[in-house]
């Protein structure tokens, strides 16, 4: 093509051929908005309020999540550095019994639904946890409802926490614990925007 | 500018409902078919034509700018039809345009019959629309029509490489990955159309990108919230939200239950709005009088006063909202002594606006062209500004002499 021409040499339509209903539904909006959950720093923490068996099995869940979720670092120094408040180390052993270190930024504490609901999966989650598979042995399972499940809460420097990557909610910059008790999550509220729309297009 | 009649592809509404045009139509009680995309003709400009409307452009951005500097510094905004805590963020947005305020789009109207020079009807700076059909609709109907010509359209390049630049140069956060959430108002067809394309341009341009329907964006407080201003906007996966596009007006925004939190984050720099709140004074037909007053003359500008009474007896003139959008609210009338009404207006539209105040302009010839039928049709050119370049146009036409929303588009070339 003559390269004096004005018009694009070429347009993409990705997504705006594919006649998307994408913006049309907040159906999902339970799903790990962290409603009906409370954030516990311990499962002792965890025990004063509810059964010490599903508190139990429940930090185990989140902590096996932890160690497959969080990033992870090869010294000390970089995990701080990439912004985490505090970190741990984590041993992996190979299969031919070696071993070797690792560090990611330390669970501040777990997410556990507050109720667990009759049948299906609880809280909204949609599925279990993956890597969980011991959940089924350790934990005590009650007729008619799910097995409990953690979700592992880390924080950074500047007192965002984050389960798996999403950041949940923020606490004060530099904490470090979460103190002693369960934290209700303050679930997110939403249309506050639209309001002022009059039936009008936003376009001009 | 010549209009040209020519018969449609016969399969044209299947051509592009497969590019996700599905507003190509607006049908109603008194309209049934309600043509909006029509290709029963075009319009052929020249190439001359298609430099001097780049050459404005260009240099009308520019004076745009200048115009809001001086707003801001003179103090004027009170005067563009915002209330005082619109002002006050409009000025911090102002000043650190270049730090963390980026824009990405915007689009001139002009007057241009290709006889005399184009003239600035206005400048819709903050939600520009008509974007999908500019950039991508009427350039597939250039290429199966006329693979030969060319057209004053490189808005898509524009676009890919204004988010390209933007994505590098975004102020990375600690607490999230830089993702691009794009947002409209629903269900609206027309909106959410043009949010998809935005949303192909961005993820073209490098970002991670997102849509969400504004009704569906969240509040997430923090545990320990101090007030209820302490907190984040929210996706439906509960992602933090830093940096929006959105086709959603901001006076609008700003007067929404969430807006004094949109406020708030976007001053302590843990939001990045696309377009940014600065695009607000710009949209403000206020700027037709300062930009009067600051180039009085200045070839692509009619005279334009925040008093009618600023004309001479027999002017005809144009009252526009300071804040109007699509024609709404506008009027056409002949004044007589004192700015008084001499007759009947010529034309009015109808609309929500008008309480925020009226700039009032001359009049300007638009391009006319007639169909096969001896139907006069009145075309208006959309010009637009991409990543701050002249990037093309966009042809609206209609019978009345009020491009409104329901004008109908029509393609170019040259």
């Amino acid at each position: 093509m003559n390269p004096k021409m004005r018009k694009s040499r070429y347009v993409t339509v990705l997504l705006a051929g594919a006649a998307l209903s994408a913006l049309a539904s907040c159906d999902d909006n339970n799903v790990m908005t962290g409603k009906d959950e409370t954030l516990y720093p311990s499962a002792e923490a965890c025990a004063a309020e509810r059964d010490p068996a599903e508190c139990q099995a429940g930090f185990e869940t989140a902590k096996a999540e932890h160690v497959k979720q969080a990033p992870k670092f090869t010294t000390r120094e970089e995990c701080e550095a990439a912004g985490y408040q505090v970190c741990e180390v984590g041993q992996v052993v190979n299969r031919e019994g070696g071993s070797g270190s690792f560090f990611m930024p330390m669970m501040m504490g777990y997410l556990m639904a507050r109720s667990f609901g009759g049948g299906g999966m609880m809280g909204g989650y949609g599925l279990p946890p993956q890597g969980a598979p011991n959940q089924t042995q350790n934990a005590p399972r009650q007729a008619g409802t799910a097995a409990p499940a953690g979700r592992p809460v880390y924080g950074d420097r500047n007192g965002y926490l984050y389960t798996g990557g999403s950041p949940i909610g923020r606490t004060a910059p530099g904490t470090t614990s979460l103190g002693s008790r369960g934290i209700a999550m303050a679930p997110t509220s939403r249309g506050g925007f639209g309001g002022s729309a009059r039936g009008f297009s936003g376009g001009s | 500018m010549k209009r040209v009649s020519i018969a449609p592809r016969p399969d044209w509404k299947t051509k592009v409902e497969a590019l996700g045009f599905d507003w190509h139509s607006a049908p109603t009680d008194t309209d049934p078919v309600g043509t909006y995309w029509d290709e029963s003709a075009y319009w052929e400009l020249t190439s001359d034509e298609v430099d001097t409307l780049e050459a404005a452009t260009a240099e009308l951005h520019e004076m745009c700018l200048a115009a809001a500097d001086a707003a801001i510094k003179r103090k004027l905004l009170p005067h563009f039809g915002f209330d005082a805590r619109a002002c006050a963020f409009i000025e911090e947005s102002w000043a650190r345009r270049a730090e963390d305020q980026p824009s990405i789009y915007g689009r001139f109207d002009f007057a241009y019959d290709g006889k005399g020079p184009p003239k600035l009807l206005e400048y819709n700076a903050d939600t520009p629309t008509g974007l999908y059909e500019a950039a991508v609709v009427q350039w597939t109907w250039l290429e199966e029509r006329f693979p030969g010509r060319d057209q004053f359209n490189s808005i898509h390049e524009g676009l890919v490489e204004g988010w390209t630049a933007l994505r590098e140069n975004f102020p990375q956060s600690d607490t999230a990955a830089a993702t691009l959430h794009l947002t409209c108002l629903t269900p609206h067809a027309e909106d959410e159309g043009t949010l998809n394309y935005m949303l192909d341009t961005a993820l073209e341009g490098g970002w991670t990108a997102k849509t969400i329907a504004a009704g569906d964006i969240g509040w997430a407080a923090p545990l320990d919230a101090r007030g209820e201003l302490d907190g984040h906007f929210a996706d439906l996966q509960d992602t933090e939200i830093t940096a929006l596009f959105k086709i959603v007006p901001w006076d609008w925004l700003l007067s929404d239950e969430f807006g004094p939190r949109l406020a708030h984050l976007v001053k302590e720099k843990r939001l990045t709005v696309i377009e940014p709140a600065w695009k607000m004074l710009l949209s403000s037909k206020a700027m037709l009088a300062l930009l009067w007053e600051m180039y009085p003359d200045h070839p692509n500008l009619l005279p334009a006063f925040m008093e009618r009474t600023a004309f001479a007896p027999g002017a005809t003139v144009v009252a526009k909202p300071l804040l109007g959008r699509e024609g709404a609210n506008i009027s056409i009338a002949t004044l007589g002594e004192g700015g008084a009404l001499a007759g009947a207006p010529l034309a009015t539209m109808e609309g929500p606006y008008g309480a925020e105040g009226y700039v009032y302009q001359a009049l300007a010839p638009l391009a006319q062209g007639a169909d096969d039928q001896g139907q006069i049709h009145n075309a208006v050119i959309g010009s637009w500004v991409v990543a701050g370049q002249p990037r093309g146009i966009g042809i609206r036409e209609d019978v009345s002499l009020i491009t409104h929303n329901r004008s109908r588009f029509v393609p170019h070339l040259f």
